[in-house]
């Protein structure tokens, strides 16, 4: 994204009518409404921008939640082995760590995955709203 | 009676197979159909399949076996893998679906325009679709042989012949189908036996797999060694033998096993009397109930570390594996790519309940395959062990379905990528649907004839091995493909190589090596934490490297990844 780019200094218009759809005759299609769906199609300066935010809102969404499967995976091993007691521990008989790993963890990876999938299509709305505004 | 039970498992399993695959091939009308089903699978039915080809042969009944051996240390592996499949989820889905790729080898050659690379990719997958094929030949042979007393060949020539009939003709499509109803097929086959094994557990007085002893057997026992074995054997036991031992013929004599190390000859038998403690194959640790119930509980060397570089595997590994992520291909967009990848963790929790209850009565019901060394059986047996009679039969009847349903599920999908990824290469010999027909025989050739050569040790073995090489080359690629607009060309391929290659020297190594001790066994056998680093390292110094020829599509290829298709114009 940091390549330099040759611009045209001209009015945007002149830009957009040129690559705006055409009709049979080769006219252009007066008013066809040109939106940032097309910028982000030609990759404008300005649609290259736009892409760019959405990448960084995707990739601070997927970072949390990698970090949260991190800090879990990293933390419950960790746990057993400083803490051997916690493993003896049992509960209606049957020993404390083969409920937490069997059965507790699983919760959490659910609960992550819908999280993530909420998050990643809220900023998917917002941005297809952004661009479909005329 | 349970051999009746098996075989009309199978039979029934086959016929679902038959009738689901020629439904598939009868709705197939183009190439494309053929190839994608289309792309008109729904999340929910994607997922199912998806987590079909996740649960295979080694999930089904490995699982359940390891636990049986090595106790808490193993319930890592599910947490591992549903954890991986967030990861999945969070980096790679959406944005691979975006990007139109058939398979990875397309993805790589997409994003970085190197037919170089997609070589590398192509080359990656064919040694991960292998290590991941040869124990599925090997587990339906062992399970064939446990159930029935076939010869091991014979499960071996049945995936091979199922995979090649269902994949030739029906492509894509029906074995979605295939692979859908299965994992249901799968869950019901694994929890009901063992909602009813718990039940006749607690009838039977609930004895603790966990107290202070070591397993014994319960009653006055017959063990019957398959193939020969070193055995440590806890304390002297009073046996009756017939065959060799020690190298010394015995004709039904009885003589006292010292503590400590023997060799049992093929085809043995020896008469245990009630009480005695299990002697233990070599490779399995000797352990009381209450160490093995306990994680890190064997004082085991460096166990930490393996602990963290198992789990680091099996998370990496899950998301560049190359059978799951073709099937994103089949959603209808990314977003409908990544609602399929949340449902996974759902389903893949629903199952991994079982393997571990499993694992833990065969402590108490099947303590002689810790002597056999064929744990992979647990769930095949326990069913007659509980319940002998009709009962039994039947519940070995529900767990053998499952069985082979988990060998031909994984091995279907596998066939598949290795066949949609070497297709490219083919072409040569034949354009669209030919090529893919060669792919597939090229993709089962090759394990069948290596599987006579790879015990069923190696074999077992083999599937961390797949889960490392995947951890150590395509998810560095995936990931920094799909979020690092840097990446060269140049960077992945010698990412690739290095990390790759290093896993598969590592797997010879230890496989063939050794023995080794301290931290180099350690990093032998679980080496993820050492190498992943590394391999995402070589991919970003080497295209930091190159940075000059970050190739001129990536600013592009980075926006069709990340931008919904809504926003697409054309």
């Amino acid at each position: 994204m940091t390549e330099p780019r040759r611009v045209v200094v001209s009015s945007a218009r002149t830009d957009r009518a040129r690559s705006a759809p055409r009709t049979a005759g080769g006219a252009p299609v007066l008013d066809a409404g040109w939106t940032l769906a097309n910028d982000l199609d030609e990759q404008t300066e300005l649609g290259a921008l736009y892409a760019r935010t959405l990448i960084r809102a995707q990739f601070r969404i997927a970072a949390v939640t990698t970090a949260a499967v991190a800090v879990v995976v990293t933390c419950l091993p960790l746990l057993l082995y400083l803490a051997p007691e916690l493993g003896r521990a049992r509960v209606h008989g049957v020993p404390l760590p083969w409920l937490v790993l069997a059965l507790g963890t699983q919760p959490l990876w659910i609960a992550a995955a819908a999280h993530h999938v909420r998050q990643a299509e809220r900023v998917e709305r917002d941005f297809v709203e952004l661009v479909d505004r005329p | 009676m349970a051999v009746a039970a098996a075989l009309t498992a199978l039979v029934a399993v086959l016929g679902m197979t038959a009738v689901l695959g020629s439904y598939g091939s009868r709705a197939t009308r183009t190439t494309s159909d053929f190839l994608v089903a289309s792309r008109g699978v729904t999340p929910l039915w994607n997922a199912s399949a998806i987590t079909s080809e996740y649960i295979s042969a080694a999930a089904f009944l490995g699982t359940a076996g390891l636990v049986l051996a090595y106790g808490a240390d193993m319930l890592w592996m599910p947490i591992g893998a549903t954890a991986g499949y967030v990861l999945l989820l969070a980096l790679v889905t959406a944005p691979l679906r975006r990007s139109g790729a058939y398979t990875i080898s397309d993805f790589a050659d997409w994003r970085l325009g190197s037919p170089a690379v997609r070589r590398v990719v192509t080359a990656c997958v064919c040694f991960i679709g292998w290590f991941y094929l040869l124990p599925q030949f090997q587990g339906a042979g062992v399970t064939l042989r446990v159930l029935t007393g076939a010869p091991v060949w014979a499960g071996w020539v049945l995936v091979v012949g199922v995979a090649l009939g269902l994949v030739v003709s029906g492509g894509m499509r029906s074995v979605t189908a295939v692979q859908a109803v299965q994992f249901w097929v799968k869950l019901v086959t694994v929890a009901v036996p063992a909602v009813a094994l718990l039940s006749l557990w607690h009838l039977d007085g609930g004895d603790d797999p966990t107290g202070h002893r070591l397993p014994a057997f319960d009653h006055r026992t017959t063990v019957r060694i398959e193939t020969a074995v070193r055995v440590r054997v806890p304390g002297d036991t009073p046996v009756t033998v017939r065959g060799r031992l020690d190298g010394t013929s015995y004709d039904g004599r009885a003589v006292t096993l010292t503590a400590g190390r023997h060799r049992v000859g093929e085809g043995t038998e020896l008469v245990f009397p009630p009480g005695a403690a299990v002697p233990h194959a070599e490779r399995l640790p000797v352990q009381d109930g209450a160490t093995w119930s306990i994680p890190f509980g064997r004082g085991q060397e460096h166990a930490l570390y393996a602990a963290y570089s198992g789990l680091l595997g099996i998370l990496l590994g899950t998301m560049g594996l190359p059978h799951i992520l073709m099937r994103f291909y089949t959603n209808t967009c990314g977003r409908a790519a990544r609602r399929t990848t949340a449902m996974v963790p759902v389903l893949l929790s629903m199952f991994y309940v079982f393997p571990a209850l499993y694992g833990a009565l065969g402590r108490l019901y099947t303590p002689e395959l810790l002597m056999t060394g064929d744990t992979d059986a647990t769930v095949l047996m326990l069913p007659q062990r509980l319940a002998p009679g009709p009962a039994g039969a039947l519940l070995t009847g529900l767990v053998a379905a499952g069985a082979f349903a988990a060998f031909i599920s994984t091995s279907c999908g596998i066939v598949v990528a290795i066949a949609g990824t070497a297709t490219q290469t083919f072409q040569r010999l034949g354009g669209g649907i030919t090529a893919f027909r060669i792919g597939v025989v090229f993709a089962l050739s090759v394990p069948l004839t290596l599987v006579s050569k790879i015990g069923p040790q190696g074999a077992a073995g083999l599937i961390p091995l797949a889960f490392t090489v995947s951890a150590c080359s395509l998810c560095p690629l995936l990931v920094l493909g799909i979020w690092w607009r840097g990446l060269t060309a140049a960077g992945a391929g010698a990412g690739l190589v290095v990390g790759g290659g290093l896993a598969v020297a590592a797997g010879v190594v230890r496989l063939f090596g050794g023995p080794w001790h301290g931290w180099t066994q350690a990093v032998l056998a679980q080496p993820a934490m050492v190498l992943a680093p590394v391999a995402f390292a070589v991919m970003v110094g080497v295209s930091l490297l190159t940075r000059a020829r970050i190739p001129r599509r990536a600013d592009r290829a980075m926006a069709r990844l990340h931008l919904p298709e809504e926003t697409i114009v054309r």
